[in-house]
C-alpha cells in the first residue's frame, strides 16, 4: 500500500521537472522552434539543440538529482538538518583538484579527473581520520569533516590568491558551479541511476536512523553498515555532481526540506522526490543563468541561491502556519 | 514443560569503564513471565538491559535467543524477537504518531515495502491498547511528555515479539497511567505468551506487577528469582543503601523510605 499522496507528488515533479527541461532547450542566444528541427534535422538549430543544449540540460538534471540526492543521505547520517553534500568537505578537495588543473591550463577532461581525484581523496581522508583507533560515531565524523572541509578552503584561497589574472574568471565561474564544461557523459546518468535505487533500497533504514541510532538498531538496522554504505554513497554522488559542475550551492541542503515541508517526510517518497526536484532546480536555475542576461552567461550557482532562498523562506514560513492550526 | 528459554545468558560478564555491573551471570527469560530489573543509580540497570538486547556486547559469556547466539544473529532476525523500549526517546526529524508506530513493524517488511493493510491494524490496535488511538494523526512533538512515552510502547507492542524490554516505561506517566500502562503490559504478555523485562524505580511497581526481579547491588551481585523471595526488606535496603519500612496493605506489599 502507498500512501495516497505519492501520486499527486510525482505527478507535480515530474511535470516541474518536464517544464524544467522545455525551458531549458529553448532558453539560449539562438531562439529554435519546433518546425525548424524537424524539417531540416542536419539545420544548425538542431546542431546548437542536440549537440550543446540538450547535453547541457541532461547533466543540469543529473547534477542536480545527484546533489539533492546526497544531501538527503547526509542529512540523516549526520542526523542535522543543516548537512548538506558539502559539509564532509569532498566538494573541497574536488574544489583545490579542479584549481590546479586550472592553474596548469589543463583541459575539460583533465580538470574533470582532477576534481573526481580530489573528491575522492577527501572522501578517503574523512573516512580514514574519522575513524582513528576508536569507534565511527556521527559527531566524529562530523568534525573531522568540518575541519577537513576548512583546510580545503584554505588551500583554495592560497590557489586564487597566486593565480594569475587571465585565469580568475574561470576559476571563480568554477566555484560558484557553472555546467559550461558539460558534455553528454554516460557516466553521471549511470551513478545517478545506481545511487538512486540503492537509495531507495535503503530508504526505510533511512526513516529509522532518523530517529535515532539505537532505537534503529532495536527495530533491526545494521547501524555501522548503513552508514558506511550512506557515507560512500553521498561521497560518490556528490563527487561526480561537482566533478560535472563545480560547487552548485544550495540544492543539496533545499531540495529535501522543499519535500518534507510539502508533507514527504518518509524516505520512500523523499529519496525519488527530492531526486526529481533538485534535477528540476537546477534545469530552471540554468534556463535563467543562460537567459536573464543573454547573450552573457550567469555562473548557475548563483542563480539555485538566488532562487532557493526565497523559495525555501516561503515553504518554511507556510509551513510553521500550518503547524500552528 | 521442558521448551527452552527464550532468552538464556551463561556466564555473562558486563564491565563499563573499571566498574563491573554483572560477574558470571546466569539467567534464563521463559515465555510468559514479566522479570523486573532493580538497583541504585549507576548500578548499571540500562547497560544490563542494552547488552541482553544485543545491542553492546558482553565482555564474556553468552547470550543466546531461543537457543540461537545473539550477536551472531542478523539485526532484523533480533528484532523479530525482541524489542526494546529505550530510556530517552530521541527528537528525530518531525512525523505523525502513525508513521513512529508503523516503524515498529519495520522488522517484518521487506526492502522497499510499503506497509499493508495488516501492518496498519496492528498499529492502531497498539494505538488502542495504549489509549492513544485519537492521537494518529498528530504530529509527534505536539505532544505531551506522557502521550510521546505511550506512543514509543505502542510501537514496541506493533513489533509483535515474544520479548519486550523496557527501560523505565513509567517514565512521564502519571500515576494513572503507570498503573494502567503496566496492566497493560502485563495482560499483553500473558496473551501473548511473550516475556517482559524491565527497568523499575518503583519497588513497589515492581512487586505489584512482576513475577521475577533482578536485584542488582552495583557491584557484580545480582540477587535473581521469583520476587517473593527476592524482593525482601533487607535485601532492597542493601541495595538501595537505604532504611526501609515494610507494610501490608490491600494493594500488596509495599516499601516505604525511613
Amino acid at each position: 500500500m502507498t500512501p495516497p499522496r505519492a501520486l499527486p507528488l510525482f505527478t507535480v515533479l515530474g511535470l516541474l521537472a518536464a517544464g524544467g527541461l522545455w525551458l531549458s532547450l529553448s532558453t539560449g542566444a539562438a531562439p529554435l522552434t519546433l518546425s525548424d528541427l524537424f524539417s531540416r534535422p542536419d539545420s544548425l538549430e538542431a546542431r546548437i539543440l542536440f549537440e550543446l543544449r540538450l547535453p547541457r540540460a541532461a547533466t543540469a538534471f543529473v547534477t542536480g538529482a545527484l546533489l539533492a540526492l546526497a544531501g538527503a543521505m547526509m542529512q540523516v547520517l549526520l542526523r542535522n538538518p543543516l548537512a548538506d553534500p558539502y559539509v564532509l568537505g569532498v566538494s573541497g578537495g574536488a574544489s583545490a583538484g579542479a584549481l590546479l588543473a586550472l592553474l596548469a591550463g589543463a583541459g575539460t577532461l583533465l580538470l574533470q579527473g582532477a576534481a573526481f581525484a580530489g573528491a575522492l581523496l577527501s572522501t578517503f581522508l574523512v573516512f580514514v581520520l574519522a575513524r582513528g583507533r576508536g569507534q565511527w560515531n556521527t559527531t566524529r565524523l562530523l568534525l573531522t569533516g568540518v575541519v577537513l572541509a576548512a583546510g580545503w578552503g584554505a588551500l583554495i584561497s592560497l590557489l586564487l590568491a597566486i593565480s594569475p589574472a587571465a585565469r580568475l574568471q574561470g576559476m571563480l565561474f568554477w566555484l560558484m558551479g557553472d555546467l559550461g564544461y558539460a558534455q553528454l557523459s554516460l557516466g553521471g546518468g549511470l551513478v545517478l541511476l545506481a545511487a538512486g535505487a540503492l537509495a531507495l533500497r535503503l530508504a526505510p533504514s533511512l526513516n529509522l536512523l532518523a530517529g535515532g541510532e539505537l532505537r534503529a538498531a532495536s527495530l533491526g538496522v545494521d547501524i555501522d553498515r548503513l552508514r558506511l554504505t550512506l557515507y560512500l554513497l553521498a561521497s560518490l554522488a556528490t563527487a561526480v555532481a561537482v566533478t560535472q559542475a563545480g560547487n552548485i550551492g544550495f540544492i543539496g541542503l533545499i531540495a529535501p526540506h522543499m519535500l518534507r515541508l510539502a508533507g514527504a517526510r518518509d524516505h520512500r517518497l523523499l529519496i525519488p522526490g527530492a531526486a526529481l526536484l533538485g534535477g528540476a532546480l537546477l534545469l530552471f536555475a540554468d534556463a535563467l543563468a543562460r537567459g536573464l542576461i543573454a547573450p552573457r552567461q550567469l555562473p548557475v550557482g548563483v542563480l539555485t541561491a538566488l532562487l532557493g532562498v526565497p523559495l525555501f523562506l516561503f515553504l518554511l514560513h507556510r509551513g510553521r502556519e500550518a503547524g500552528r492550526d | 514443560m521442558t521448551e527452552a528459554p527464550l532468552l538464556q545468558a551463561r556466564d555473562l560478564d558486563i564491565q563499563i569503564a573499571d566498574i563491573r555491573v554483572s560477574h558470571g551471570l546466569d539467567l534464563a527469560i521463559g515465555a510468559g513471565q514479566c522479570w523486573c530489573i532493580l538497583g541504585r543509580n549507576g548500578a548499571g540497570k540500562t547497560t544490563l538491559l542494552h547488552t541482553l538486547a544485543g545491542l553492546r556486547a558482553p565482555d564474556g559469556g553468552s547470550i543466546r535467543l531461543r537457543g540461537e547466539t545473539l550477536g551472531a544473529l542478523p539485526r532484523k532476525r533480533v528484532a523479530r524477537q525482541l524489542g526494546i523500549l529505550f530510556q530517552h526517546q530521541e527528537d528525530g526529524f518531525p512525523a505523525s504518531v502513525l508513521e513512529t508506530v508503523l516503524q515498529g513493524r519495520h522488522p517484518h517488511l521487506r526492502g522497499w515495502q510499503w506497509e499493508g493493510e495488516e501492518d496498519h491494524a496492528i498499529a492502531r490496535r497498539a494505538l488502542e491498547i495504549m489509549g492513544v488511538a485519537d492521537f494518529a494523526d498528530r504530529d509527534l512533538h505536539t505532544l505531551s511528555g506522557g502521550e510521546r512515552q505511550r506512543v514509543a510502547i505502542a510501537t514496541l507492542l506493533a513489533q509483535q515479539t515474544p520479548l519486550l524490554f523496557l527501560d523505565e516505561p513509567t517514565n512521564h506517566l502519571d500515576l494513572h497511567h503507570r498503573i494502567e500502562v503496566l496492566e497493560r503490559l502485563r495482560e499483553h504478555g500473558r496473551e501473548q505468551g511473550a516475556a517482559l523485562l524491565m527497568v523499575l524505580h518503583d519497588i513497589n511497581l515492581a512487586a505489584r506487577f512482576c513475577d521475577h526481579a533482578l536485584l542488582m547491588h552495583g557491584d557484580a551481585r545480582i540477587d535473581q528469582g521469583p520476587c517473593e523471595s527476592v524482593l525482601n526488606t533487607g535485601a532492597l535496603e542493601t541495595a538501595f543503601q537505604h532504611p526501609l519500612v515494610e507494610l501490608d496493605t490491600p494493594a500488596g506489599r509495599a516499601w516505604l523510605p525511613r
